[in-house]
């Protein structure tokens, strides 16, 4: 099996204002992640960070996003959180989440790491945020752990419960029969 | 809860540099493919990555969108190219996904959507077509000018539905 479920974290009644992948074991190849999250302040959107391991100041990121009239870019050097993307908040449609994936490959190597992901945030009404981003994080350590929470790295902001977070090791490997050159 | 998918087909980390690398000989026994590069280059060029299917040099048509921190572009190509602006150099850590829909369909052209990311420099989506109904059996990766870096890693894995 070359995919294997690591960790699932849904966020129960009451809240969260982070959701924590910790301990993660060095086994795999990539790791991706696949979010389902809604916030509890007072905004229709939040933007929602990935903290990677005890990162300081030591991220960077470039945003493309749509909205469906405009599209958009963006960036940070420095940051402490990696940003995925805009979630529903309180003034959002309720029931509506964001749908976030994040990929990191060679998430043990001793270089550092770059990061792909992709989020929407869905509100059903006249506003729905598509955002990618591309990012690296300088650290040279193997990633050991995923902190998600608003973006800026102040948590103050609770997940609303069902929000889930769902981490996958892939493994690389060989079948026996293709062949690379 | 999502149901694990991914099987390992081959993989290499280079300890040379190379200007291209294929995968052959791809079983046809699962519904997509997704392939994995991360890494630099060894040189100081600044080339597309192209990938190219089952050899041919013709026959794709590609539209991309990309940002690079304060602008956005969107256009064409007729070429599979994975970071459209030409940017990948050495010092400069890229990762790219690549996903190829129904790949052993011989009824349909074939899907490929991907995306090229480079923190430093820009952010590349593209949705490309193979204009053959062949099923896919290889696939490679190669830049017009320069090399790939040691330590870049390619992966390809297949997808069952």
């Amino acid at each position: 099996m070359s995919m294997t479920l690591i960790e699932h974290i849904e966020v129960g009644a009451g809240g969260a204002n982070e959701i924590v992948l910790d301990n993660i074991p060095a086994d795999y190849t990539d790791l991706m992640v696949v979010l389902s999250t809604r916030l509890s302040s007072s905004s229709t959107f939040v933007s929602l960070g990935m903290f990677i391991n005890s990162a300081a100041a030591d991220t960077s990121w470039r945003r493309l996003s749509g909205n469906g009239s405009s599209a958009s870019s963006g960036s940070a050097t420095g940051a402490t959180d990696y940003l995925i993307g805009d979630v529903p908040d309180s003034s959002a449609t309720s029931n509506t989440f964001a749908n976030s994936y994040v990929y990191i490959p060679n998430y043990t190597s001793s270089n550092a790491k770059s990061i792909s992901s992709d989020s929407v945030g869905e509100n059903n009404a006249t506003a729905s945020n598509q955002i990618i981003i591309a990012g690296l994080c300088s650290k040279t350590a193997a990633v050991t752990s995923l902190t998600f929470r608003s973006y800026g790295g102040s948590p103050t902001i609770d997940f609303v419960q069902y929000s889930s977070a769902t981490l996958y090791g892939i493994t690389a490997g060989s079948d026996g029969t293709t062949v690379v050159s | 809860m999502a149901t694990p998918t991914y099987k390992a087909l081959a993989t290499t980390t280079l300890s040379g540099t190379a200007a291209s690398i294929t995968f052959s000989s791809i079983s046809s026994s699962y519904r997509d493919l997704v392939a994995v590069v991360n890494g630099e280059l060894s040189t100081a060029n600044t080339p597309d990555l192209q990938m190219k299917i089952n050899a041919d040099s013709s026959n794709y048509s590609q539209v991309f969108m990309r940002g690079n921190g304060s602008t956005t572009a969107s256009g064409t190509y007729t070429a599979i190219n994975l970071n459209s602006a030409s940017t990948w150099s050495s010092g400069r850590r890229y990762n790219h996904l690549v996903h190829i829909m129904d790949y052993s369909a011989t009824d349909k052209h074939k899907t490929v959507l991907a995306r090229g990311n480079w923190a430093g420099g820009d952010i590349n989506a593209t949705a490309s077509r193979w204009a053959s109904t062949n099923a896919v059996t290889s696939i490679s990766f190669t830049v017009a000018s320069g090399s790939f870096a040691i330590g870049t890693t390619f992966s390809l894995y297949g997808i069952e539905a």
